[in-house]
């Protein structure tokens, strides 16, 4: 036992591990300086819609960095792949029915900026 | 035997009904996202929440925010994002084995898990003082609640911002603890070398938690504590 599990550990750490630190290091300096734009952002007055979707896209950036880097998904199976994407693909849809939903209800009043594009 | 939960320091156990290592690797990491995918859904609904009161009560929940500290949000941020690559850390360690002249690779993995430990306790303790603050402006929901506003259109609803604003950091928060209790358990494993080249899928698992919980801050920070800062301080 102890030979064929030396043996089916070398395979098994394998070549898509990656073997420096560097990549995590960078990705660390890169969520760091995306917080920093954020609140920079959050500073200029965009108006009520343009505030919030820039603030969602640094997010997006920063969650897509943590997931495709520190949590290994970039080099992941296609399964892993699909399976993690597809928690976050519910949570748009979530919202985009969620948002089609009460722009369009007559009697709620919903922030001008965020109805005004609805027309 | 080699079924049995691989106590050894090698820890390199197969169990019986897997075929291959990677096939258990697989399996392992396949759980602990189907895992994420319900925790994706459990703060979405949360978020969802919040979407749908922002656009009720815009003004209500930028007044809200407005009584939060910015720079503490932020700085408690940039801490979380260091707890990461330090779980990243760890997790790294265990992969490649990473040992240094002094120190083997037991010490790495367990410096990792400490240094997650650390900057975990300094954003709670941090939250802690922010809660504290809350309560003595009676902004906790409840009774006792005093809207932090009075001129705009419906000051009371401000109560529904800081419900989500407890319920969501105190879920979050909630998430660190058991991450952080589970750490503490796993410490005295790691720095004895059970995490090493040939077995670390069940510290990997444990990192996808943790980077998890990190994301989920990520969009609360700006979603709680920014939305008011382009704003005119509401009275």
């Amino acid at each position: 036992m102890a030979h064929s599990t030396s043996h089916a550990s070398e395979a098994h750490s394998d070549d898509h591990e990656h073997h420096s630190i560097k990549p995590h290091v960078i990705t660390l300096g890169l969520l760091f300086v995306l917080t920093l734009v954020t609140y920079l952002v959050s500073l200029v007055h965009l108006g009520p819609l343009l505030a919030d979707l820039v603030a969602l896209a640094i997010a997006v950036v920063k969650a897509v960095l943590v997931v495709m880097v520190f949590m290994h998904v970039r080099e992941s199976t296609s399964l892993i792949k699909i399976t993690a994407g597809a928690g976050f693909f519910w949570v748009f849809l979530f919202f985009a029915y969620l948002a089609a939903d009460v722009l369009t209800r007559d009697g709620i009043t919903v922030v001008e900026g965020w109805s005004s594009w609805l027309g | 035997m080699a079924s049995s939960h691989a106590e050894s320091q090698s820890g390199a156990g197969l169990a019986h009904h897997f075929e291959t290592h990677d096939q258990q690797k697989q399996s392992a990491l396949l759980g602990m996202w189907l895992f994420l995918s319900q925790e994706v859904l459990f703060f979405g609904g949360l978020f969802a929440v919040y979407v749908h009161y922002r656009m009720m009560y815009d003004e209500a929940f930028i007044a809200g925010s407005q009584q939060l500290d910015v720079f503490i949000g932020a700085m408690n941020t940039l801490v979380l994002l260091c707890s990461s690559f330090t779980m990243v850390y760890a997790v790294w360690a265990a992969q490649t084995g990473h040992r240094t002249e002094k120190r083997d690779n037991g010490w790495h993995v367990a410096a990792g898990l400490v240094g997650t430990l650390f900057f975990g306790a300094i954003f709670l303790i941090v939250k802690t003082f922010e809660y504290y603050g809350k309560y003595v402006h009676h902004e906790i929901p409840g009774h006792g609640f005093i809207p932090p506003v009075s001129n705009i259109a419906n000051p009371e609803a401000t109560e529904i911002y800081f419900s989500l604003y407890f319920g969501m950091t105190g879920l979050h928060a909630l998430h660190m603890v058991i991450g952080m209790a589970i750490m503490l358990f796993i410490l005295p494993r790691a720095r004895r070398g059970y995490w090493n080249t040939k077995n670390h899928n069940f510290i990997e698992g444990f990192g996808l938690y943790w980077h998890f919980v990190d994301i989920v801050w990520i969009f609360l920070f700006p979603f709680l504590y920014l939305i008011g800062e382009s704003v005119p301080k509401l009275t």
